[in-house]
C-alpha cells in the first residue's frame, strides 16, 4: 500500500480538509477525535496485516506511526 | 452455545417507530460545532433520529405493532408473551404483564420480560422457538424495542448522536420442515463496555430538585473503541462458527441482517464476513440504533420500501453484555409489515 493511497484513505476517513502529510502531528488534525479512532479501528478490520489494539490507536503522535501499524512497515 | 432447533417459523413481523424524527445536526446542536455533528453524521451513516416524546413507552412502540399483527390472527392462538428491552415500564411487575391486559390475551399463557439489547431480537427468536414444544401449537409474541435515546445521557454525543427509539413484534410459530440455526456467545468480562451504573440494586439514581440528575451514572456509558473492537473480533468468528456448524455457504445469503449500531459498524462487518454490502441492508439513517428493534426495524423498512423479499437469512444482534446471538433461517414465509410511526 502506497504512502499516497493511505493518505488519501486517511483523509477520507478524518473527513478532513487539511492537507496531511506522513509527518502530521496528529494532535496538530482537529478531525484526529473519538470518531476518527473509531473509525481508524474499522479501516485496520480490513486492511491490517496484524492485530492492533485501541491504545496503539490512541498512542499514535503522527500519520506516519499509523501507516506502521496498518502496514507493520518500520 | 451453537445448534438447531427445527420446526420454528415466524408468522409476521413489523416494526414502530416515532413519528418525530428529529436531525441529528439539532440533536447535537449545544454539544458541538454544527460541521463536527455533520461529520459525526456522515460517519455514523444516521442522519436524523426517532425520538418518542416523553409519555410514550417502548411497551407503546411495541404495543402498536403487535395490535397490527393480531389483527390477523384469533388472540387465542397466542401462548406466550415475551417482552424484551432495557427500558420497561416498571422495575416491577414485569411490561409483559401489563402488555398481556392491554392487548386482550387470555390468562392461560407465560408472560415474562428479557433484559436484553442488541442481542435482544435473535434472542428472543431462539427462546420462542424452545418455548414452542411447551405451547401445544400456540403461537409466541414477542415484543422487543427500546427507548433507547432516554439511557443517553445529554451530554454523551457518541450515544446521542445515534440512540433512537423503536418497538417491534414477532408472532413466532410451529412451521413444519423449517430449521433455525442459532449461536449465542456471552462475554461477561467485557459488562462494563456498555454499562448503566446507577438505578439497579447495586446503586441508587442520583436525583436532583430537577429530577434526574446529569451524573453520568444515571446513563449509558459506552467504551466506544472497546465496543468496536469486540465487535470486530467476535462477530465475524462467531457467524462464521454458525455457517461452518449448519454447512452453508455464505455466497447462498440472500441477506445478511446485522444489528444496524451504526452505518460504519455494518460495513466493516459486511467486509469481514465477506458477503457483499448490496446484500447487507443498512436501513436506519432516518430512525437511529433501536437496540432490539433494530433488525426488526431494517426488515419492516425494507418492506416500506418495497425492499423485502424473503430467503435464506443471516441474522446477528451484538452488543450490550457483550453478548453475540445469531441466526440462521429462512424466511420464505414471513410476512413482514412496513414500519409505523406512532
Amino acid at each position: 500500500m502506497n504512502e499516497q493511497d493511505f493518505l488519501d484513505d486517511l483523509t477520507d476517513l478524518m473527513d478532513t480538509e487539511d492537507n496531511i502529510t506522513m509527518e502530521t502531528r496528529l494532535s496538530d488534525v482537529e478531525e484526529w477525535d473519538s470518531l476518527s479512532h473509531v473509525a481508524f479501528m474499522a479501516l485496520a478490520a480490513t486492511k491490517a496485516s496484524g492485530k492492533i489494539a485501541p491504545t496503539d490507536v490512541k498512542g499514535a503522535q503522527t500519520v506516519r506511526d499509523l501507516y506502521q501499524l496498518l502496514y507493520g512497515v518500520k | 452455545m451453537i445448534g438447531l432447533l427445527e420446526d420454528v417459523g415466524i408468522e409476521a413481523m413489523t416494526a414502530t417507530a416515532s413519528q418525530n424524527r428529529v436531525p441529528v445536526e439539532a440533536v447535537l446542536k449545544d454539544l458541538m460545532p454544527l460541521k463536527k455533528a455533520r461529520r459525526l453524521a456522515r460517519g455514523t451513516g444516521i442522519d436524523a433520529l426517532s425520538l418518542a416524546p416523553p409519555d410514550v413507552c417502548t411497551s407503546d412502540l411495541c404495543f402498536e405493532s403487535a395490535s397490527r399483527l393480531l389483527a390477523e390472527i384469533d388472540r387465542n392462538e397466542i401462548g406466550a408473551l415475551v417482552f424484551i428491552s432495557q427500558t420497561a415500564d416498571y422495575l416491577s411487575p414485569a411490561t409483559s404483564y401489563c402488555l398481556q391486559e392491554r392487548l386482550g390475551l387470555t390468562h392461560d399463557i407465560l408472560a415474562f420480560d428479557v433484559n436484553l439489547g442488541c442481542s435482544g431480537f435473535c434472542y428472543g427468536i431462539f427462546l420462542a422457538g424452545t418455548l414452542l414444544p411447551a405451547l401445544g401449537g400456540r403461537k409466541v409474541l414477542l415484543l422487543c424495542g427500546d427507548t433507547s435515546s432516554r439511557n443517553a445521557s445529554s451530554d454523551a454525543s457518541a450515544m446521542r448522536s445515534i440512540a433512537g427509539d423503536a418497538g417491534s413484534a414477532a408472532i413466532v410459530a410451529p412451521q413444519i420442515g423449517n430449521a433455525l440455526y442459532y449461536h449465542m456467545e456471552s462475554f461477561g468480562e467485557m459488562a462494563d463496555y456498555l454499562l448503566i451504573a446507577r438505578g439497579g440494586s447495586r446503586a441508587p439514581r442520583i436525583a436532583d430538585e430537577n429530577g434526574l440528575a446529569l451524573h453520568e451514572g444515571n446513563y449509558v456509558v459506552m467504551d466506544g473503541m472497546g465496543v468496536m473492537n469486540f465487535t470486530i473480533d467476535e462477530v465475524p468468528r462467531n457467524i462464521h462458527a454458525l455457517l461452518d456448524f449448519a454447512r452453508v455457504d455464505c455466497a447462498v445469503l440472500d441477506r445478511v441482517l446485522l444489528h444496524q449500531a451504526n452505518a460504519m459498524i455494518v460495513r466493516t462487518l459486511a467486509s469481514k464476513i465477506g458477503v457483499a454490502e448490496d446484500r447487507v441492508p443498512f436501513m436506519s439513517s432516518q430512525i437511529g440504533n433501536t437496540s432490539s428493534a433494530s433488525i426488526p426495524v431494517c426488515l419492516a423498512e425494507m418492506a416500506r420500501t418495497g425492499q423485502y423479499a424473503g430467503g435464506k437469512f443471516l441474522l446477528s444482534g451484538f452488543g450490550v453484555g457483550m453478548s453475540i446471538a445469531s441466526l440462521l433461517m429462512d424466511f420464505s414465509q414471513v410476512r413482514v409489515l412496513g414500519t409505523c410511526d406512532l
